[in-house]
């Protein structure tokens, strides 16, 4: 009889392993949707400026200091405090977004966007006005709170309401736009800059945009017995026991494969009152441009423009 | 019987942990990668840009900071002979698996990164004629070349007229005055256009994305190494648990 219960449990441990190792593979399976900037609602325009647009990618330059990040025995080494991930060169692509915000605003006839300069340098007649920019600055930072505590211990101090991480995000660019055939002198130039953190613990795990638009925090790379034993168990995709294995991929220290990041980059709540006040000058200005002419005169003309070899 | 099964899957779990925890240490940490390469010629840049903003304020200041850009700026070699090399050190890092590395100055074989460096130099250099000669360096930015070229002109006349010698700044004038001309033309509109594609255009950028993805493949293979090592001592112990303790 004792045999047939040993055997049985056995036979129970071991598939938990195969379940367990098949968790381990495959995560929780489910793929989150992609999350990229929600550009302002349309104002209240007549009718779009008969105006082609083209948006040509910011050029990056940030300082390359590279992706730093933590390692993995701070862990389980007592006596850190804290521990900081952070992401010192980004070249997030803002232009992609201030080009959604500029075809959502219906103000302009024509908004196309270029990751690079390529088909506008042989286009760039084609165009009204050109707007691009210089990435100055783009940081991520995460910092998970560890009271000197190793990790399985660190454990208790989930439950007493203690800040476990802080998420902050960090960026500075400027955007410029000129007329094609006078690429000396600019139109208009607008500086973005925006900062955010946010601390969370146990009880204040809301998402956040900020929360979002950090990948390590939406994956929960830098993970721990917490996040595996705790009750985020499988709360959110790839937190669960798959991240074992997405853990290597991010926590050495890289986006090995593009696919785990989910996000544009662009904070939606922080950017949009900037690429508001971005779109109104920059629409203001070209306002001003074309004030005296007929803007049906204007058309045409822009038309017979496009359309000569 | 519980106890004994918490104990199993701390042990396989734990297993899992520590080799990859062991493993994370001995990892080879990165070396130039693009973002290094990049960020270095948007350093001196930058530097260039801060001893621009001071040069009215802080002249002694602005003077050694141009002067610290020209140091740390390596432009031995042409272009061509820097894309060699950049060529060459993607093969070895690629045959190596990542365990090798791009050289300090690889970078300098894409055109971004080269322009970059040419427009640093030639703004930071203080004699005109030098800074002339480092602008005609970059054969890929007529644009850069020629609106440094009237520039420098611009500076050679005010130094003329200064000195008494109103012929030479008189030539320096005409010259910078054609120069400026030649910007607003078609043809110098074209060139802007022309630099721009090359600087910024879909090669160079693909030779960023190329160094780029590099590194992603040399980082995802250790990483791979290393989950199959941390996997197969977590089934190892969990097994080993398993026949000993149940």
């Amino acid at each position: 009889m004792n045999e047939v219960i040993c055997v049985r449990i056995h036979m129970g441990v071991k598939s938990l392993i195969v379940v367990l190792g098949f968790l381990l593979i495959t995560g929780c399976g489910e793929v989150p949707p992609k999350r990229v900037y929600q550009p302002n609602p349309p104002g209240q325009a007549d009718k779009p400026m008969p105006l082609k647009i083209a948006v040509v990618e910011l050029e990056d330059r940030s300082l390359g200091n590279g992706f730093t990040n933590w390692h993995l025995f701070e862990v389980f080494t007592p006596g850190y405090f804290y521990r900081t991930q952070f992401q010192k060169y980004h070249h997030t692509l803002f232009g992609t977004c201030l080009a959604a915000e500029l075809e959502q605003s219906h103000l302009f006839e024509v908004v196309d966007y270029h990751p690079d300069w390529e088909r506008v340098a042989y286009g760039f007649r084609s165009y009204d006005v050109i707007v691009t920019g210089r990435l100055h600055h783009d940081k991520f930072e995460r910092i998970e709170y560890t009271y000197g505590l190793c990790d399985p211990i660190c454990v208790v101090v989930m439950f007493l309401e203690l800040p476990l991480e802080a998420i902050s995000r960090e960026a500075n660019f400027e955007v410029t736009a000129f007329k094609p055939l006078e690429p000396d002198r600019q139109s208009l130039t607008h500086s973005v800059r925006f900062q955010d953190s946010k601390i969370q613990g146990l009880y204040n795990r809301g998402a956040s945009d900020l929360n979002l638009t950090f990948p390590v925090a939406r994956y929960g790379v830098g993970l721990s017995f917490r996040e595996v034993f705790g009750i985020e168990f499988c709360d959110t995709p790839q937190l669960a026991a798959g991240s074992f294995i997405n853990m290597h991929v991010l926590v050495n220290g890289h986006n090995v494969s593009g696919t785990h990041f989910d996000t544009d980059f662009c904070p939606t709540e922080l950017l949009r009152p900037h690429f508001l006040a971005l779109k109104n000058s920059l629409h203001g200005a070209l306002m001003q441009n074309i004030a005296g002419k007929d803007n049906a005169d204007f058309s045409q003309e822009k038309a017979k423009e496009r359309n000569a070899p | 019987m519980i106890k004994r099964l918490i104990q199993v899957i701390f042990l396989i779990v734990g297993t899992g942990f520590s080799v990859p925890l062991l493993m994370t240490g001995c990892a080879n940490s990165s070396n130039y990668d693009e973002a290094y390469l990049r960020g270095k010629s948007n350093d001196a840049l930058r530097a260039v840009e801060a001893a621009q903003a001071r040069e009215q304020t802080n002249p002694t200041e602005a003077a050694s900071l141009y002067q610290d850009v020209i140091a740390k700026t390596k432009l031995k070699n042409k272009f061509a002979e820097y894309q060699k090399t950049f060529a060459e050190d993607l093969d070895a890092f690629q045959r190596s698996q990542g365990h090798g590395g791009l050289r300090d100055d690889s970078g300098l074989g894409i055109p971004e990164i080269y322009a970059h460096q040419i427009v640093a130099v030639t703004e930071a250099e203080l004699e005109v004629t030098e800074a002339m000669a480092k602008a005609k360096r970059c054969e890929f930015c007529p644009y850069l070349m020629a609106s440094s070229h009237r520039k420098a002109n611009e500076i050679l006349e005010t130094v003329y007229q200064a000195q008494g010698n109103y012929g030479k700044a008189l030539i320096r004038k005409l010259n910078a005055d054609l120069l400026e001309d030649h910007l607003k033309s078609d043809g110098g509109i074209e060139d802007f256009y022309l630099e721009k594609k090359v600087t910024l255009g879909e090669q160079s950028q693909h030779q960023v994305a190329a160094v780029e993805k590099l590194f992603e493949s040399a980082r995802a293979y250790q990483a791979q190494q290393q989950q199959a090592m941390a996997m197969a001592m977590a089934v190892a112990g969990g097994l080993m648990a398993a026949n000993t303790g149940i």
